[in-house]
């Protein structure tokens, strides 16, 4: 500002004299925005776990003899333990690092409501998917079926309206993707992109199997469809002429949200299967619909628990396993006793992620451990003490997620409750993949309280400019390695196969084996491993 | 020294350029944001009021050439006036808006006038400034700052003064600015004409804004008095809801968030036709519950059978049934019903109460809000009634306040149709309540008396004769088929957004 004939300072004394004017009113917020509420990392597994990258364990002081032995308390691990007490095997333990069982389906508490640490719902199953039906129908999660043999979910827990809502172009819009506030092309090519999905939806390959159901594995392998599964999504996109950055944003949104990683990286195959595989029945709800809790999949993964919790064992880091004769030896550090123990059983159910079992595993195996990739995750519960300031335009719903920005917003926890209350609280979801998965993780590790503080606020501001005055608290999660991705080339990789497969006694039971990281499958896998480690409990 | 003066006065000449810009596009963006807000259609309401607002500037310009001499007292003059119409036009326009047809012709005629004073602004400037620049040097300076200005406010505006200030501070604060300027010039240049009068002008209206400035939230409060049009009595904001009593010629009324609740002239319609038809057709009844109705009418109208021996009213709001039991003038109103040793009140969320509840009672009282929004409309669901069902002794039948079967049929049905979907049988019901116009209720039971047992003799509207006419609905109310309100659709709140809103 320094032109000719221009005298500077003048020009700062009037400036300062205007400024002076703005200052001297009380209430310019902005200059006293606070953000003073206290943020917390969580994540004592993670520390648990990398104990197995010193490896330095005691020698065991004792040896437990067991007739199967699983590896890992997340879902996987916890259906297959269900499955052996259900069919008659008692003598096994389940051995979980953490401090509860659970897994990515574990949760928290505070004084305002429970709260997920990752998984928040499942979707309203396939109600052919019978050992799954049953499961919930044990539970109470389905309450009967009706005359047509179609499930009853309990109402509380069918997510309740409004479901979700998108901040887009400076408005909160209902739905996801928003049911007004696009324009035409955008429109067009969402509504092309979902009748090719609903087509699929119906479509029988040519082995006579549906095309894409769950479990995944009974999906058909029909040639045509596997060519999906050689490319990504986004060179899906390109080939089919997508051309909108809204269809573009809006898959890529889910992509990451579901598997883990962005388009350019997710198998079109599994990027189909999201959209098609939903065809599940239901007596009052429908195929759209998802099942939810405040504590998220907590809810089911404690459900499990109650029924083999007496098999269950909690701070105990399997870092060791290896075959000798016909039986298997597993080495494991009692994390609260700082000693080691060594299990023998005729049969080992691995409940845990490749990376894992990479490391643990003393084993010849053509498993091609790299191929399995997983990317990092911030999960953060943020505690609202005015609920109603989340409003505006489309009240809070029950997933809220923000356009173009990078992160998959936030999810409501209190949704599901009835009654009227101020606060509450919300788990917000960050899924990192732009770059390699080491370097991001390597990145997020590195980062403080503080650093996430500003890096959630600067994204919800966008929505919610005075956020911070409304947190009361932030719990943040950081998931160095968060779900397995199916990248493209997942579904006919066969390193999956071998696992599916087994080892006679081995068997892999964690949901990377069926390479989409979803309830279902993890379930579904843990009743496989079970299966199979059965059988071979009794051959040997 | 004279040399620096003068150079000193040019200089505020081009600053004032540089903020005059700044609070004319800062005006354009509240007028098009305000009318965006209030009459929808963002789109054309913006590109309108450019236009029109580019046109007045045009008509600015022109009339400038009339201003022949005086022309710094002119600047100065015309600098107070846009201030004052620009700082409180959001407010005008805030207020002007409940009178909706005369909205449009307020918002372009402030438009022109604003328009008009900033387009005579820069001209006049220039000509004020012709002889102290050549005239190249003149119109690439005062342009600049020009240009300038309006970046800044196009930025500013978005980034900070919509989310921190909100449109009422915001254009206070602006027409201040420009008052300042005007301030600034009349105490620099002091050899003006009518020095006095123009000093003393500018510091009433800067006062005037400054006020306005510090009190916007009052306005922005003090805009429901005058949508109500009555005298308040009472006003409070409890956690759930914004409460106001008012009192004109004699006549109470309540109003939550607004809506008005009842109106002491003809509230007995309303509560007899709602307590009544079923309470007398319950033999001997004695335990009661009544959810909502924190303001006690519905339980005094209980308290008139002898059997009844406990009520239990469950209202979110303790503000509400406080005020309602404490202050001597309510409870005139509801005959000292909060204050009956028969009568228990538990303030707390009705639907989780019931949830929780373990006893039953011989009938229930559902006087609930109108769906409006998804946390009330949780209230009306099949999830609901299933509950209320747990809370019914045998024989017992419940009652609920459905809004209205004429100014919002499908919502009545919906109700009637969500309970008959959770097991019950329903009879339907409607009166006219004066101040509300044609209302609804639905009736529930597995068994109902076909005559009443017992009618409280101190009513002034119901009897048994009045029941036949009740549940007959002529045709413009009649049955109509509807989904079914549900947790997971919440239906019964887009059936009444859509209703009530062609009603708005
Ligand atoms: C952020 C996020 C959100 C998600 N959201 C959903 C959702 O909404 N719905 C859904 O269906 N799915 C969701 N998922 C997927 C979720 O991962 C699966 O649903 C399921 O919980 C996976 O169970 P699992 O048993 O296969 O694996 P895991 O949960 O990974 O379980 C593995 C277990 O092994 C334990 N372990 C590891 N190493 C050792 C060792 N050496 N010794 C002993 N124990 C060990 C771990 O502590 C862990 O408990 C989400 C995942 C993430 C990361």
């Amino acid at each position: 500002m320094s032109g000719e004939g221009f005298n500077k300072d003048i020009s700062r004394r009037t400036f300062v004299k205007l400024a002076g004017v703005a200052l001297a009113f009380p209430s310019c917020s902005f200059l006293k925005e606070k953000d003073s509420f206290p943020v917390t990392i969580a994540g004592s597994a993670s520390k648990t776990g990398h104990l197995l990258r010193e490896n330095k364990f005691p020698e065991p002081a004792e040896t437990v003899r067991v007739t199967t032995l699983i590896v890992g308390g997340g879902i996987s691990g916890l259906s297959a333990a269900r499955w052996l007490k259900k069919n008659g095997l008692s003598d096994f333990k389940l051995l979980e690092l953490d401090t509860e069982a659970g897994g990515n389906s574990k949760g928290g508490e505070n004084a305002v409501s429970r709260y997920p640490f990752a998984a928040h719902y499942l979707p309203i199953p396939n109600e052919k998917f019978q050992e799954l039906i049953d499961f919930l129908h044990e539970h109470a999660v389905i309450t009967g079926f009706d005359q047509n043999g179609l499930p009853v979910y309990n109402d509380y827990y069918i997510c309740f309206e409004p479901e979700e809502r998108l901040f887009y172009r400076g408005l909160w819009q209902e739905g996801l993707p928003p049911k007004t506030g696009l324009i035409d092309e955008e429109t067009a090519e969402l509504a092309r992109f979902m009748k090719e999905m609903d087509r699929y939806k119906e479509h029988i390959g040519s082995d006579k199997r549906k095309s894409f159901t769950i479990p995944l594995e009974l999906s058909s392998t029909d040639p045509e469809l596997m060519k999906l599964d050689g490319m990504t999504m986004a060179e899906y996109l390109e080939r089919e002429n997508y051309k909108t950055p809204f269809i573009r944003w809006y898959l890529d949104y889910c992509c990451k949200d579901d598997f883990g990683t962005s388009i350019k990286n997710t198998s079109a195959w599994a990027a189909c299967h999201y959209f098609a595989c939903r065809t599940g029945k239901a007596s009052n709800a429908d195929a759209s619909d998802v099942l939810t809790w405040p504590e998220g999949n907590n809810f089911l993964a404690k459900k499990l628990l109650s029924e083999v919790q007496s098999n269950v064992e909690v701070q105990m880091l399997t870092y060791k396993i290896e075959q000798v004769g016909d039986e298997w030896h597993s080495y494991v550090y009692d994390v609260q006793n700082q000693k080691s123990i060594k299990y023998v059983s005729k049969s080992v159910i691995l409940a845990t992620p490749q990376f894992v079992n990479k490391k643990i595993l003393s084993l010849q195996t053509a498993v091609n451990w790299d191929e399995f990739s997983y990317y990092p995750w911030i999960v953060a519960n943020i505690t609202i003490h005015d609920k109603k300031s989340l409003n505006g335009g489309v009240e809070l719903c029950w997933d809220n997620v923000l356009y173009n920005s990078t992160s998959l917003g936030y999810v409501n926890a209190c949704h599901q409750s009835v009654n009227v209350q101020e606060k509450t609280v919300l788990t917000y979801y960050y899924n990192f993949s732009e770059r390699s998965a080491r370097e991001e993780r390597q990145e997020i590790y590195s980062k403080d309280e503080n650093y996430w503080k500003n890096f959630i606020l600067e994204d919800l501001r966008t929505a919610h400019p005075h956020i911070a005055e409304h947190i009361e608290s932030v719990e943040v999660n950081v998931l160095g390695h968060g779900m397995i991705s199916p990248v493209a080339g997942f579904r006919t990789s066969p390193s999956r196969a071998k696992l599916a497969e087994g080892h006679s006694g081995l068997y892999f039971a964690h949901s990377d084996v069926s390479g989409i990281s979803i309830f279902e499958q993890a379930f579904y896998r843990g009743i496989c491993a079970a299966k199979q480690a059965l059988q071979s409990n009794q051959r040997a | 020294m004279s040399g620096t003066r003068e150079k000193k006065n040019q200089l505020l000449l081009l600053i004032s350029v540089f903020v005059i810009a700044t609070c004319g596009l800062i005006y354009e963006l509240i007028a098009g944001t305000l009318a965006s807000y209030l009459l929808g259609d963002s789109v054309t309401q913006f590109s309108v009021i450019i236009g029109i607002y580019l046109f007045s500037m045009g008509i600015g310009s022109y009339l400038s050439k009339f201003f022949r001499t005086n022309l710094l007292v002119w600047f100065i003059q015309i600098e107070i006036l846009v201030g004052v119409v620009g700082g409180i036009s959001s407010t005008l326009l805030f207020f002007s808006f409940e009178h909706a047809s005369g909205f449009h012709i307020i918002l372009y005629s402030l438009i022109v006038l604003t328009g008009t004073l900033v387009g005579l602004e820069i001209p006049l400037l220039m000509r004020i400034l012709k002889d102290e620049f050549d005239f190249s040097e003149l119109v690439s300076k005062v342009f600049t700052f020009d240009y300038i200005g309006a970046l800044f406010a196009s930025i500013l505006f978005p980034l900070f003064m919509v989310p921190y200030l909100g449109l009422l501070k915001t254009s206070f604060l602006f027409g201040l600015l420009n008052v300042m300027v005007a301030i600034i010039l009349c105490f620099t240049f002091e050899s003006i004409k009518y020095l006095s009068f123009l000093r003393i002008q500018a510091i009433v209206a800067a006062f005037l804004l400054l006020i306005g400035f510090v009190f916007a939230e009052q306005i922005q409060s003090y805009s429901e008095t005058i949508t109500l049009g009555e005298n308040i009595i009472f006003s409070k904001s409890s956690p759930y809801q914004r409460i106001i009593v008012t009192s004109e010629k004699g006549v109470t009324k309540l109003y939550l968030n607004n809506n008005l609740q009842f109106s002491s002239a003809d509230e007995y319609r309303y509560h007899e036709a709602l307590v009544h038809p079923g309470l007398s057709r319950i033999k001997e009844p004695s335990r009661v519950l009544i959810l909502g109705g924190g303001d006690g009418f519905a339980v005094r109208e209980v308290l008139k059978y002898p059997t009844v021996s406990s009520i239990t009213l469950v209202d979110l709001d303790s503000a509400v049934t406080s005020i309602f039991r404490q202050s001597d003038f309510l409870s005139a109103l509801n005959s000292g019903a909060l204050n009956s040793p028969r009568l228990k009140v538990i303030n707390t969320d009705a639907f989780r109460w019931l949830k929780e509840n373990s006893e039953t009672y011989d009938f229930i009282v559902i006087d609930f809000p109108d769906p409006s929004n998804f946390s009330v409309g949780k209230l009306y669901t099949t999830s609901f009634y299933k509950e209320v069902r747990k809370a019914l002794a045998p024989g017992a039948s419940f009652v609920v306040q459905s809004t209205s079967p004429y100014m919002a049929r499908k919502s009545f049905w919906c109700v009637n149709n969500t309970i008959a979907a959770t097991g019950f049988k329903t009879m339907p019901y409607h009166v006219y309540v004066p101040s509300f116009g044609e209302w609804g209720y639905v009736m529930a039971f597995d068994t109902l008396a076909a005559k009443s047992y017992y009618i409280p003799q101190q009513l002034k509207f119901y009897d048994e004769a009045r029941y036949a006419e009740m549940t007959t609905f002529p045709k413009d109310m009649a049955y109509e088929p509807t989904e079914i309100n549900k947790l997971n659709n919440q239906i019964l709140i887009h059936y009444f957004e859509d209703e009530w809103g062609r009603v708005q």
